[in-house]
């Protein structure tokens, strides 16, 4: 796959991402949502962290914040944060299995849901925590999927 | 390695931070939120296909018999509420009389305006709504925003043809109300779940009882007084608490709700945003 192409790919996936975000959930389902553009950018920097750097994941958190609609910075925060613990994890992540791609897209989707519950509280609101294991384990079993899309699955 | 990320990490996050203060205490980014809105909202149209199309069959792909059915069922319900609206008549003609007995000095009469929810938050964390009226109609922030059952939340956001409503589950939403049944006043607080406010600062004397109805006060002037908010479902005092810990369930229903009703009160005084 040459570069426009891949390029083409992932602005497609992000774009894809962001309608399945905007698609409207109600009652209980709302817990269950996946942040889907989260796990766009966790999946290719898991798999390709020599291309994706925190800068990526930062600008791809800015673009989150007019897509959710809270307040500028808050998730470019967050995913600068989650950016950085993958480009930690990458040397390890990249020889993954399967399996254990789902467990670290698991822990980081809990982590990022937790610092923005975290960021939501020190702006003076009270949410409770309830929701994050849900919407975690949604997100990493999102993974395949999202794998297969972008052009990344492997054999394992 | 880590040296040069753990240095971009930083500046990034010092950056982020600064976004987010600059973004809650001015307006200067206002305008890069309202060209984010233009640019996001036909994918905003994209994501609601799926729920038009389900509102599209339940329209046009019942049966003959279940639409005679809901016929019958709404005429009954017509009857019904023509009563009770005879009944209110009555009630407001009364209470009218002895408020200018009182000499109440303004008597407030609402006007509302129905819309329709076109988006709602793509996050749990945040209770919003987006819904298909606007500045061109006249809407303006801190405009009350009702459904059927009760009071749903205020306009947040107001761009020239939608407008963005905070509900008043929303972890960072107050509003005043009063007990129906002895007038105790009591802030309601949102919790960031659907089902539930939270009272807050009520003492352990207060007369507050399981079942009690919830209404608007009216104070601070963001809503207007009278309109049913929740009704008290849990009661607890824990030990070395000043206060009572009292939940409550609200009476909109806040995560269902279609079709609103946007209230333009009498009162004008506060259109110059949240308080």
């Amino acid at each position: 796959m040459d570069v426009s192409t891949r390029l083409g790919t992932i602005l497609y996936a992000l774009l894809i991402a962001t309608v399945l975000q905007l698609v409207p959930a109600y009652g209980g389902w709302v817990d269950w949502k996946p942040n889907f553009i989260l796990v766009i950018v966790i999946v290719l920097m898991i798999n390709q962290p020599d291309q994706f750097s925190v800068i990526f994941a930062a600008t791809v958190g800015l673009f989150a914040d007019g897509v959710f609609g809270t307040t500028v910075g808050h998730f470019m925060l967050v995913f600068t944060l989650c950016g950085t613990l993958l480009v930690l994890l990458s040397r390890w992540t990249r020889y993954f299995a399967l399996l254990y791609r789902l467990l670290v897209v698991f822990g980081v989707s809990l982590f990022a849901t937790f610092t923005q519950t975290v960021l939501i509280n020190l702006q003076g609101s009270s949410i409770a925590l309830d929701y994050l294991p849900g919407m975690a384990l949604m997100s990493a079993l999102m993974l395949p999927l999202v794998e297969k899309f972008v052009g990344l699955s492997r054999e394992t | 390695m880590y040296s040069p990320l753990l240095r971009r990490m930083l500046i990034l996050c010092l950056i982020a931070t600064a976004l987010m203060i600059v973004d809650r205490s001015t307006t200067w980014l206002q305008p890069l939120r309202m060209g984010a809105d233009y640019v996001l909202r036909p994918l905003n149209w994209i994501g609601n296909i799926p729920r038009n199309i389900q509102q599209w069959s339940d329209l046009n792909l019942a049966s003959k018999e279940q639409l005679i059915d809901d016929n019958k069922r709404l005429r009954q319900e017509r009857l019904i509420y023509r009563g009770r609206l005879q009944r209110m008549s009555e009630l407001a003609a009364e209470n009218l009389r002895l408020l200018q007995l009182l000499n109440a000095s303004e008597l407030l009469i609402d006007s509302v305006l129905v819309t329709q929810v076109i988006g709602i938050s793509p996050t749990p964390q945040r209770h919003t709504l987006t819904i298909d009226r606007g500045a061109d109609d006249g809407a303006y922030v801190g405009q009350p925003l009702l459904d059927s059952e009760g009071l749903m939340g205020q306009l947040v956001t107001v761009f020239d043809s939608h407008s963005v409503a905070l509900l008043i589950t929303d972890g960072s939403h107050a509003l005043p109300v009063k007990v129906l049944r002895n007038g105790v006043r009591s802030i309601a607080e949102g919790t960031a779940d659907f089902n539930r406010l939270n009272l807050r600062y009520v003492s352990p004397t207060a007369d507050i009882k399981l079942g009690d109805q919830l209404l608007s006060s009216g104070l601070g002037g963001r809503f207007p007084a009278g309109y049913p908010v929740g009704i008290v479902s849990n009661i607890e005092q824990k030990p070395g608490s000043v206060f009572m810990d009292i939940q409550v369930d609200p009476s909109a229903l806040l995560d269902r709700s279609t079709h609103l009703l946007l209230v333009f009160t009498s009162d004008s005084n506060n259109r110059d945003g949240l308080d």
